[in-house]
């Protein structure tokens, strides 16, 4: 699995306060995978395999700074993503916010944001080499699939590389028009601008809106022959995504779940598994930098 | 030689009272620059909403002294209240004008200023429109003191002028 340079930790860089950046490159970037600052606290740095707590960075006001300093003086613009709870940096890196919430009065909820966590997005060129076997029938027809995971594993940059491999093609099978529901423009990083990260050469990009909205609206306008979509998380997106395998679509998702007993306890879940919707569902498993997918069916695959 | 210096004076003088009502018409002609750039900007806003820099990149403002060092500013740390009050000081610093405003005409722009750390979009559109308003009012104000003491400076820096210049002779 090859990591091709890290343009979304560069666009974080670019756009973090000069104290945080200072802090972090001085402990190190790599295999860095969230930032996570809490008022009156030090930052904590979460790598891989280790995690380090920089207790000479307590900074009053520093979860908020960050906050802005990252929409780029505009946290306006954001409005609809922080209302959600989150920001996504151009370059695919989301933000999470926590804190005080104040309905109906954005200016002081954000005044109180007093947490906010990092997560440094991925592009691994060959994520998803091994997956590939799953997504393409023999006949080189797409199948639909879902990865199942715990937050945190790797799911994100699995999918971002599907998606490439998937649009670009190989010498096996030709490449695909892939359409990406990116609701949270984690997948392509591109936050409503072009995508930063690769995505391939045949995929279209619809953010900024619910995912299961721009499942619809990438059918009615793209005819994809694949949609990628990151996180099913209720009702709304898995009516969308029986609506795309009813279509003839395949689909390529993820969802939070641990075991096949967790994903079954969700009723959104529960309907596309249990309609039939994925050929294939996977569970991505992290050990260490190594990611590993178990399929219902099949024995487990190493990435 | 007597004559030379009454001349000096007389000039000088006029000249003096001159400067002071130009002075209040540089100050009205920037704060309606600013209100104008304000308005745009927050029009722009509404359509496009986009970060400050690229909102005002796309106006072409009048004002582009202060809009430039703020500019150049953005990419610096700090919030952007802080940000925007630092580009006002080195806009006077570089005496082009707004070294001549007030302390309560800064305070229109300082308070503009502070309402651009807003996290909405109503609250920006609410804190430009009480920043044009503001803006409109203090150029009115000073409207009215062109009218009035405007033509009384330039009638005393000639008078004056024409006292001393009679006084050398």
């Amino acid at each position: 699995m090859k990591e091709i340079g890290n343009r979304p930790l560069t666009e974080l860089m670019r756009l973090m306060p000069g104290i945080l950046r200072r802090a972090v490159e001085n402990a190190g970037t790599d295999l860095l995978e969230e930032i996570r600052i809490r008022e009156g606290r030090p930052v904590q740095l979460l790598y891989s395999d280790k995690e380090k707590m920089l207790t000479g960075l307590i900074e009053e006001g520093l979860c908020a700074r960050t906050l802005e300093a990252l929409s780029e003086h505009a946290l306006f613009v954001r409005e609809k993503e922080l209302e959600e709870g989150f920001l996504t940096v151009r370059g695919g890196c989301r933000v999470g916010v926590a804190g005080h919430y104040v309905p109906n009065n954005a200016k002081s909820r954000f005044a109180e944001a007093t947490s906010c966590n990092i997560r440094i997005a991925r592009e691994h060129k060959g994520a998803a080499d091994n997956l590939m076997s799953y997504l393409i029938h023999g006949s080189g027809r797409p199948k639909s699939v879902l990865i199942l995971s715990a937050p945190g594993r790797g799911k994100t940059t699995i999918l971002r590389d599907a998606a490439r491999q998937l649009s670009d093609g190989s010498k096996i099978y030709r490449g695909l028009k892939v359409a990406i529901a990116d609701e949270r423009c984690e997948l392509a990083g591109g936050s409503g601008n072009t995508p930063v990260l690769d995505v391939g050469q045949r995929t279209d990009v619809m953010d900024g809106c619910k995912k299961a909205e721009a499942m619809e609206r990438l059918i009615r306008s793209m005819s994809p022959d694949v949609i990628v979509t990151d996180e099913l998380g209720n009702m709304e997106d898995a009516q969308a995504a029986l609506y795309a395998s009813a279509c003839g679509i395949a689909l390529v998702a993820s969802a939070h779940a641990g075991s096949m007993e967790e994903a079954m306890r969700k009723p959104y879940l529960q309907l596309l598994i249990g309609n039939g919707c994925f050929q294939e569902v996977l569970f991505l498993q992290r050990f260490g930098n190594r990611l590993v997918l178990n399929s219902v069916k099949r024995d487990a695959v190493h990435v | 030689m007597n004559v030379i210096a009454a001349m000096l004076l007389l000039i000088g003088c006029t000249a003096l009272g001159y400067r002071k009502t130009e002075g209040l018409k540089k100050r009205k002609e920037i704060l309606l620059s600013m209100r104008s750039d304000i308005r745009r900007i927050s029009e722009r806003m509404t359509v496009y909403p986009e970060p400050f820099s690229r909102l005002i990149s796309r106006i072409e403002p009048a004002t582009d002294i202060l809009w430039n060092i703020f500019l150049d500013l953005l990419s610096a740390d700090g919030s952007v209240s802080t940000l925007f009050e630092k580009a006002i000081h080195e806009a006077a610093a570089q005496k082009n004008g707004f070294e001549l405003l007030q302390k309560e005409e800064v305070a229109i722009l300082t308070d503009f200023g502070t309402g651009l750390a807003a996290a909405d979009l109503t609250a920006q559109q609410e804190n430009a429109a009480l920043a044009v308003k503001r803006l409109g009012e203090a150029a009115e104000t000073l409207e009215l003191q062109i009218k009035e003491k405007g033509r009384l400076f330039e009638s005393l820096g000639l008078l004056s002028g024409l006292a001393l210049a009679l006084l050398v002779i």
